[in-house]
């Protein structure tokens, strides 16, 4: 899981050198969202929190 | 701003991150210093901060681009306050070793105020319509863009050999996916 958004960055990035900068954005937010995710995952399993 | 220099100035900003992001690699290649959920949680959002950087260089010098860097390194930001503060009690120890007197998430973060200063610079100087698209890339930014992927890449094998499909432990002492693929003992 915690590999998905360096994918999607990957994606994104190699998206952006091919001049394709929608699609490139499109892949960003994806990984974003992914990151956030893991974010909000690594936070409430470290605190044992549950929302 | 010319855009010619805007496009040198966004080269050398993606320079600068690949530096931060290749060290903390070498660093976890040559010194076995493997990264936290958190520290990884801090290079997606350097990946993040530079995928504006890559398409300021070679789509077109816009201010949504500068967005992407923001909100990326706003993020980022709280991931590497919240492990500042995870250590700040004196006596709760620390992650990794130093650098130059400072652990690589308090780097991480004055890297993250420095890119969310520097975005913000070039969005109150540059045109607000922003520059044509872009037909022809620099030298300087195919280098620093060729360099950028290849960081992604390492750091896509890299976390997957750590961490495998699944979530990474707190504190790794291991390549546990590697071992599992070569049937090692010392699996956890």
């Amino acid at each position: 899981m915690m590999v998905l958004p360096f994918v999607f960055f990957s994606v994104a990035a190699l998206t952006g050198w091919r001049r394709a900068g929608a699609l490139a954005i499109l892949f960003w937010i994806l990984g974003v969202v992914a990151m956030v995710a893991m974010f909000r995952y690594h936070v409430t399993s470290s605190l044992d929190l549950d929302f | 701003m010319p855009d010619r220099l805007a496009v040198y100035l966004n080269s050398l900003g993606l320079l600068a991150l690949c530096g931060a992001l290749g060290f903390a690699l070498f660093d976890q290649i040559v010194f076995h210093e493997l990264p936290c959920p958190l520290c990884l949680l801090q290079r997606m959002a350097m990946f993040a901060a530079g995928v504006g950087l890559v398409l300021n260089i070679s789509v077109q010098h816009a201010p949504r681009h500068y967005g992407i860097i923001i909100i990326s390194s706003v993020i980022g930001m709280f991931m590497a306050i919240r492990q500042i503060l995870l250590h700040i009690v004196p006596g709760t120890g620390a992650y990794g070793d130093p650098f130059l007197g400072l652990h690589f998430y308090t780097w991480a973060f004055l890297l993250f105020v420095g890119m969310i200063a520097g975005a913000s610079l070039m969005l109150m100087i540059m045109r607000q319509s922003g520059s044509e698209a872009r037909q022809t890339t620099p030298w300087l930014g195919t280098f620093a863009i060729g360099l950028f992927t290849v960081l992604v890449v390492a750091n896509v094998i890299g976390t997957t050999l750590e961490c495998g499909g699944g979530a990474c432990p707190d504190d790794p002492t291991s390549y546990e996916y590697l071992d599992l693929l070569l049937g090692n003992q010392h699996v956890k």
